[in-house]
């Protein structure tokens, strides 16, 4: 869509690997040709999205993952440093989380988390929500066309 | 408690001590005091008797000398009298004069005994005869000399007599002050043991407040990471499990068919497990929220919340064809979400537990004192007394998964949410007779 190569790029943050494998498979079932790249830690994130060592040639994502309790760096601070970088901020940035504090839900917005989702403990519904978030963010939302690429 | 008592006792001791000296040094000073007056009075008595003597014995003089004078009878009626009376007052004074302070004056009562009866003798008797008028005038002088020396004896007795009436006068006064010094004494005494006695029976009871205060809070605390800790472990329980549940679920999807049959049931039932468990963690966890997220008590109207209730359940009521009714409920102070919650468990058993072909639920209040109570009434299928009790523990279930589903996590969230609003929970039902549930809240001022 938005990448002249045509694949989508998802980035998940998720130190879980169980969990990484279930969206995984999620977006492996899904309609559109994407590449799913996984990051364990909030470090690692910025690395990524800021094309810093290893990842210097690191696509930017059409959309990313984020779990809030991560080891190094937590979520709440990486989603600050994303929505506070100028570069970073018009990415979309879903929330997916086991946390329902009403403090963290809260924080997220106030930090313009694009929204926040508290990852289900049933799997179909879970594979129902990331397709969900696969159908709306990556094929009904009309993001802005990255000029910095 | 024996600490108590340690410390008590020298005090206890002490008092029991003071307070018997006091009792003891009072009655040997009354004793005393009392003795002394009686012999004072004993003393005063005495001087009056002499006084009387002295009376007499100028009567007697004075009529014998008239009566040798003139020869008239009529100066013998006081000689006579006198003279009668006088023995009596003599015999009197001699009892006294036993007296341990009166001693000194036997001797001048015996000198005087004997002088008056020598006038009596050879002055009076002569001259009563009228035997002799020539001698009378001898006789008067010898009897002047006679009755002169009886008066000085008496003086003296008077003047010792006196002496000891006012020394004992001094010793009662003396044995007041004494007695006063001493009682006041003891007093003080008391009253510095008592003050002692109370400060340690304060500090006492001081320290027990502190000891039960700090228990308390020791048991609060206790109370609170118990509860916490039910809700971080039930909370951290889930992450696994839902990994676990999740890939079990993704294997009988993925490859249900391709293995062997029991290969497909094993898998059933691990997935089955995993969400029966996942079931009783959220219960856990809903029943841990009930006192780690509750919110502060309020007024509240009853009555919207327990629309509010029967509006959730409006599914289950028309399936059953179920008529509930909700009368009038007063406002109470409550945690608005909890006392929901607490109806709409009520009202759903109430439809769950029910066989009949047209379920009736009823909500009713009615006033106890300050308190509302509150009955949810069905025509369901009872409960036996047996298990009254039993029903309002945690995941304790009456029935088998297969005739009612459930945990058993319903009526011990309701319990918990009724306790911690202060009230009591209970329940009136036979097996086969329907049920009532009521529970009691405390009203608000404006009630209605």
């Amino acid at each position: 869509m938005t990448e002249s190569g045509g694949m989508i790029q998802v980035l998940l943050v998720e130190d879980s690997p169980s969990d990484a494998r279930l969206t995984e498979e999620a977006f492996r079932d899904g309609k559109i040709a994407n590449v799913l790249t996984v990051v364990t830690d909030g470090h690692e994130a910025l690395q990524y999205l800021r094309h810093e060592g290893k990842y210097a040639g690191a696509p930017r994502p059409d959309l990313v993952l984020l779990d809030l309790n991560l080891p190094k760096m937590d979520g709440r601070e990486v989603l600050r440093q994303i929505k506070t970088d100028p570069d970073l901020k018009t990415i979309p940035v879903v929330v997916l989380t086991t946390s329902e504090a009403d403090q963290d839900v809260l924080k997220a917005y106030e930090y313009h988390a694009n929204c926040y989702i508290r990852k289900p403990v049933d799997l179909a519904r879970f594979l129902q929500i990331i397709s969900m978030i696969e159908d709306f963010w990556l094929t009904v939302v009309k993001l802005p066309t990255d000029t910095k690429a | 408690m024996t600490g108590l008592r340690a410390r008590l006792e020298p005090s206890t001791v002490a008092l029991s001590a003071i307070v018997l000296g006091t009792i003891v040094v009072g009655i040997l000073a009354y004793a005393l005091i009392a003795n002394i007056r009686t012999d004072a009075r004993l003393a005063n008595n005495t001087r009056l008797d002499l006084q009387t003597m002295l009376v007499q014995v100028i009567d007697e003089e004075t009529g014998v000398r008239g009566f040798a004078a003139t020869g008239s009878p009529l100066f013998l009626d006081p000689y006579r009298e006198a003279n009668r009376q006088f023995p009596a007052t003599l015999a009197k004074l001699n009892r006294s004069a036993t007296n341990r302070n009166l001693t000194s004056i036997q001797d001048d009562l015996e000198a005087l005994r004997s002088s008056h009866a020598l006038w009596e003798a050879d002055v009076a008797a002569p001259i009563l005869r009228g035997t002799s008028t020539a001698g009378s005038d001898r006789r008067l002088k010898s009897g002047k000399a006679l009755m002169d020396r009886v008066r000085e004896h008496i003086g003296e007795a008077q003047l010792e007599v006196e002496a000891v009436a006012n020394r004992l006068s001094l010793e009662v006064q003396q044995a007041i002050i004494v007695s006063i010094l001493a009682i006041v004494l003891m007093t003080i005494a008391l009253g510095i043991v008592a003050v002692r006695f109370e400060h340690a029976r304060l500090r006492e009871e001081q320290r027990l407040r502190e000891q039960v205060d700090e228990r308390n809070a020791a048991l609060e605390r206790s109370n609170q990471s118990l509860r916490e800790f039910a809700y971080v472990a039930s909370h951290d329980l889930q992450e696994p499990l839902r990994t676990i549940a999740s890939f079990t679920e993704l294997l009988q999807k993925r490859y249900a068919g391709r293995l062997d049959a029991d290969a497909d049931e094993f898998i059933g039932f691990v997935v089955d497990g995993a969400k029966r468990m996942q079931q009783l963690i959220d219960d856990v966890l809903e029943y841990s929220r009930v006192s780690t997220h509750g919110k502060p008590l309020v007024p509240v109207d009853l009555d919207t919340v327990a629309r509010r209730a029967v509006a959730n359940l409006r599914a289950s009521i028309e399936e059953r064809g179920a008529e509930v009714t909700v009368g009038v409920l007063p406002h109470v102070m409550g945690d608005e979400v909890q006392l929901g919650q607490l109806l709409q468990n009520l009202v759903g058993n109430a439809l769950k537990y029910n066989r009949s072909t047209r379920p009736r639920v009823d909500v009713t209040a009615r006033r106890e004192g300050r308190d509302w109570r509150i009955a949810v009434t069905d025509n369901g299928i009872g409960i036996a007394p047996e298990f009254h009790e039993r029903i309002f523990r945690i995941f304790s279930r009456l029935h088998t998964r297969g005739e009612y589903g459930g945990t058993g996590i319903g009526l011990a969230i309701c319990k918990r949410i009724v306790d911690r609003h202060g009230g009591r929970v209970t329940v009136d039902s036979e097996e086969g007779k329907g049920a009532s549930f009521a529970f009691t809240l405390t009203g608000t001022e404006e009630s209605p």
